[in-house]
């Protein structure tokens, strides 16, 4: 039954203000990119169809946070239900990437995940387009956090001149959906389980 | 809070008119589902309506008053929402006409007949149909209705004022005594006006109008027919037009002259009465003087505000010294923050790009920053920043050169000490407006919270279809509604009608913040009258603790270096007038997509709410939409205090 019903899945979009959220993801909804994006209050959402196994769509709902921190106890509204979390930083912007992992942390504790080692996170060091001399995060560091973070995928993107926007996505769809089934999965088998636990009580109550 | 006696004049009369109240939400919907296209244009008039009616004084007020009382204390708000399903059924009808609200008579009638009484109606309303004799013929009636259409599909009958409304509701109708022919009136009986209603001189033309409607509708039936025979044919549309157009220009006049003298008291101004006519709109270009004294930072005494500018510019300056000084230690993650949010400010207004305003607003902001360390900067005040700054500006155009505020570069005609006092006046007015808001930004933004959750709670009530509707489909009002209250509503409207909005909320902010100014003046200006009103007016949150009877006490008097957040009882307190009906707003605001919103799931309703369609949305609208929010204030504010 309940593959008959259309697959949403959800992702949310974080990481420190102004590194393009909102850009990557009016990139990937609606292929544009505009300098006019206000600052992102509370969240933004939009939504992709997209394809999966061939024939099968699902909804892609994308949660586009506000980066400033004291937004963040917001989060429990916006991160609940999560299959795939996005972590951006700004290639131009040290502080950016050195918060990705709080921000990963801050995710894990208030999204409520049901198994946190495996929950899936996708990096994208957006703003690629920028000139060569102005970027301070190297491709290396950046490689060795997403290891040590537990070989979260990386890409380098650029929401302005449309970079890896689209690969990067791909992915994090690949991963919501994978986690969603996942879900799907622990929750048929808690429904067995339950089942079986009665079973138990009673061949129990027999022996006796 | 207490302070709206003139607003409060229009829920006394909700009494009387409470089936106005649903019908006016619904007939509100109509003009905005099942008409998108027209819902600018169908509304104005009823907004009028509404809008003028609080500075309205009506000797019954107090009769009335306890009649509304009666009703809130009944709880009944089930008759309410039956009251709302009976106009549902009407509503599908394609030949719906509020006219049925005005006259039971009336509704029975069918359509080209009722729009044959609209057109009757309304002009009744045109005072230039008396001057002109009565002598209808079929070229007429189509020139007005054309004219009538234009107006108002909808509201015509209502327009200019309520208690002819209600007045007419028992009368006979013209028509059926008369063949279908209007007859002509004495003169004598236009001079006639109403004896019970005394109005601002803003009102005081529609005053007359109204009268005029009110009198050929009693006299109709006995007058002789045809006694002068000056063919209204000879006027054109354009002639028409034109008075119109006169007399909106005299409207706008009357208004400013009123504005001016309470600006030009000898000695205090009175705050009350500013407010009470404030509430419906400032004038343009009294707007930067008005605003400076409803936020409290005009001082009330003339004699004392040349002095007390000059101190405060000053101070700001040394600010501004201060932290280009050695001395400060720069929070750079504040000015990074406000940095990369500047050009994000209204980036679809000229005026904001240019690279003066920007440097203007970051010195602002930043000052302001780390001058409330407890909040410091949260974006959105970004935000709230830009209605003073734009206002404000507004001071150094000429008259003529007003409207294009938004495109001319400041550094074209400001000078370096109109820059600082420009910035100074901003800083301060900022100031205040954050004072009286300020849980909404310091850590966990509990102002914020506590709004979502009292919307709501009066959703929850106003409109439990939709609030059903929202818990089957998972919604969450902090999903859509947390940039409402972090932002004020300033993210879904045009700028132009954020301005005319903060007219009505700047006259809704408390007035014990008002600052140096003698406590006794301004405070017995504005102290509520009783202390029920008080206790009514209070809009509980959780960390209020204080009791009714220590509202009235004094509040601090706020000095020059407003450091950090004040957490005192009297701050919550005073928070609570500007927050609270916001709420209203924000309920109003919602409720008032309903329909659309009933038929949409999830993702619907989050993808429309996060872009309601406001971009046509003209003043009228957001006054259509202050006066629903003051109903529904009025209407519940008793009630709040005990959802929590």
């Amino acid at each position: 039954m309940s593959s008959k019903k259309k697959t949403i899945l959800k992702v949310i979009i974080l990481g420190d203000s102004g590194v393009g959220k909102t850009s990557l993801m009016h990139r990937y909804v609606n292929d544009k990119y505009s300098q006019q994006y206000k600052a992102t209050i509370g969240a933004d959402f939009l939504t992709k169809e997209i394809n999966v196994d061939g024939d099968r769509t699902a909804t892609m709902q994308v949660w586009d946070t506000a980066g400033q921190e004291r937004f963040q106890s917001l989060g429990v509204a916006f991160y609940r239900g999560a299959d795939c979390c996005v972590l951006v930083y700004d290639v131009t912007n040290t502080k950016s990437f050195e918060n990705i992992k709080s921000w990963r942390d801050e995710f894990l504790v208030h999204a409520n995940v049901s198994s946190p080692e495996s929950f899936p996170f996708v990096i994208l060091g957006n703003k690629i387009d920028i000139e060569e001399t102005k970027k301070v995060i190297s491709v290396k560091s950046a490689q060795d956090l997403a290891k040590s973070l537990g070989n979260i995928p990386l890409f380098l993107t650029s929401a302005k001149s449309s970079i890896n926007v689209d690969p990067a996505f791909e992915e994090i769809a690949r991963s919501a959906l994978q986690q969603n089934q996942n879900d799907a999965d622990a929750f048929e088998e808690d429904f067995n389980d339950a089942i079986n636990i009665q079973l138990d009580g009673e061949a129990d109550s027999c022996a006796c | 809070m207490g302070v709206r006696s003139g607003s409060t004049q229009m829920a006394e009369r909700s009494s009387s008119e409470v089936g106005l109240v649903s019908s006016l939400m619904k007939s509100w919907r109509i003009a905005s589902s099942s008409v998108p296209t027209s819902s600018s244009s169908s509304s104005p008039s009823a907004v009028k309506n509404h809008s003028r009616s609080p500075s309205k004084k009506n000797s019954n007020s107090a009769t009335n008053n306890n009649s509304s009382k009666s009703f809130i204390d009944d709880g009944n708000f089930c008759a309410m929402s039956k009251q709302k399903n009976s106009t549902t059924t009407r509503k599908s009808s394609s030949s719906y006409s509020p006219l049925r609200y005005v006259s039971p008579t009336l509704s029975s009638i069918d359509s080209p007949k009722s729009s044959f009484f609209r057109n009757q109606y309304s002009k009744h309303h045109n005072q230039s149909y008396y001057q002109h004799g009565n002598n209808h013929s079929t070229s007429t009636l189509e020139k007005s209705n054309t004219d009538s259409i234009k107006h108002d599909k909808y509201f015509q009958d209502l327009d200019e004022d309520w208690s002819a409304v209600i007045d007419d509701y028992n009368m006979p109708i013209p028509t059926l005594t008369n063949g279908g022919n209007a007859s002509p009136i004495p003169q004598s009986n236009t001079s006639r006006s109403r004896p019970n209603l005394t109005r601002s001189s803003t009102s005081s033309s529609i005053a007359t109008n109204a009268g005029l409607a009110m009198t050929p509708s009693l006299q109709y039936p006995k007058l002789p027919s045809l006694s002068r025979t000056e063919s209204p044919e000879v006027k054109s549309q354009a002639e028409l037009e034109n008075e119109r157009e006169a007399q909106e220009l005299t409207a706008i006049m009357q208004r400013i002259d009123k504005f001016d003298c309470i600006l030009q008291s000898k000695h205090i101004i009175n705050q009350q009465e500013l407010k009470e006519i404030s509430w419906n709109g400032v004038p343009k270009p009294n707007r930067p003087k008005v605003w400076k004294i409803l936020i409290g930072y005009l001082p009330l005494n003339i004699k004392r505000q040349d002095s007390y500018l000059k101190r405060k510019r000053q101070e700001y300056v040394n600010g501004l010294n201060h932290i280009s000084s050695n001395n400060h230690s720069k929070d750079t993650a504040a000015w990074h923050q406000i940095e990369i949010d500047i050009p994000r400010t209204n980036p679809h207004i000229s005026l904001y790009q240019f690279k003066s305003v920007q440097n203007s607003l970051q010195k602002v902001l930043y000052l302001w920053a780390i001058r409330h360390p407890a909040s410091g900067y949260v974006q959105g005040i970004n935000d709230l920043v830009t209605p003073f700054f734009e206002v404000f500006l507004t001071e150094y155009l000429s008259q003529s050169q007003i409207d294009d505020v938004e495109n001319i570069d400041p550094q074209t005609y400001l000078t370096e000490e109109q820059w600082s006092n420009l910035e100074a006046d901003t800083f301060w007015c900022l100031t205040k407006l954050l004072e009286q808001i300020t849980d909404n930004y310091i850590h966990g933004q509990p102002g914020i919270l506590e709004q979502v959750k009292n919307l709501s709670q009066l959703v929850k009530r106003i409109d439990s279809d939709l609030y059903d509707h929202f818990q089957k489909e998972h919604v969450e009002f902090i999903q859509f509604s947390f940039r409402w209250m972090n932002c004020l509503l300033m993210r879904e409207f045009q700028m132009g009608t954020v301005i005319r909005m903060w007219d009505t909320y700047l006259a809704e902010t408390s007035t014990e913040t008002t600052n140096s100014i003698p406590y006794t003046s301004s405070n017995e200006i504005s102290l509520p009258k009783t202390p029920i009103q008080r206790n009514a007016s209070t809009f509980s949150t959780p960390v209020e603790t204080t009791s009714p009877s220590s509202y009235g006490r004094s509040a601090p008097v706020t000095t020059s270096n407003t450091t950090s957040v004040n957490s005192d009882d009297s701050t919550r307190l005073r928070q609570s007038s500007l927050n609270e009906f916001h709420v209203f707003v924000c309920a109003a605001f919602l409720i008032k997509w309903s329909e659309q919103l009933l038929d949409m799931d999830f993702q619907g309703i989050i993808t429309f709410l996060q872009n309601p369609p406001t971009k046509d949305w003209t003043e009228t609208d957001i006054e259509m939409l202050l006066s629903e929010a003051y109903i529904w204030q009025s209407l519940y504010k008793d009630a709040t205090s005990h959802w929590l």
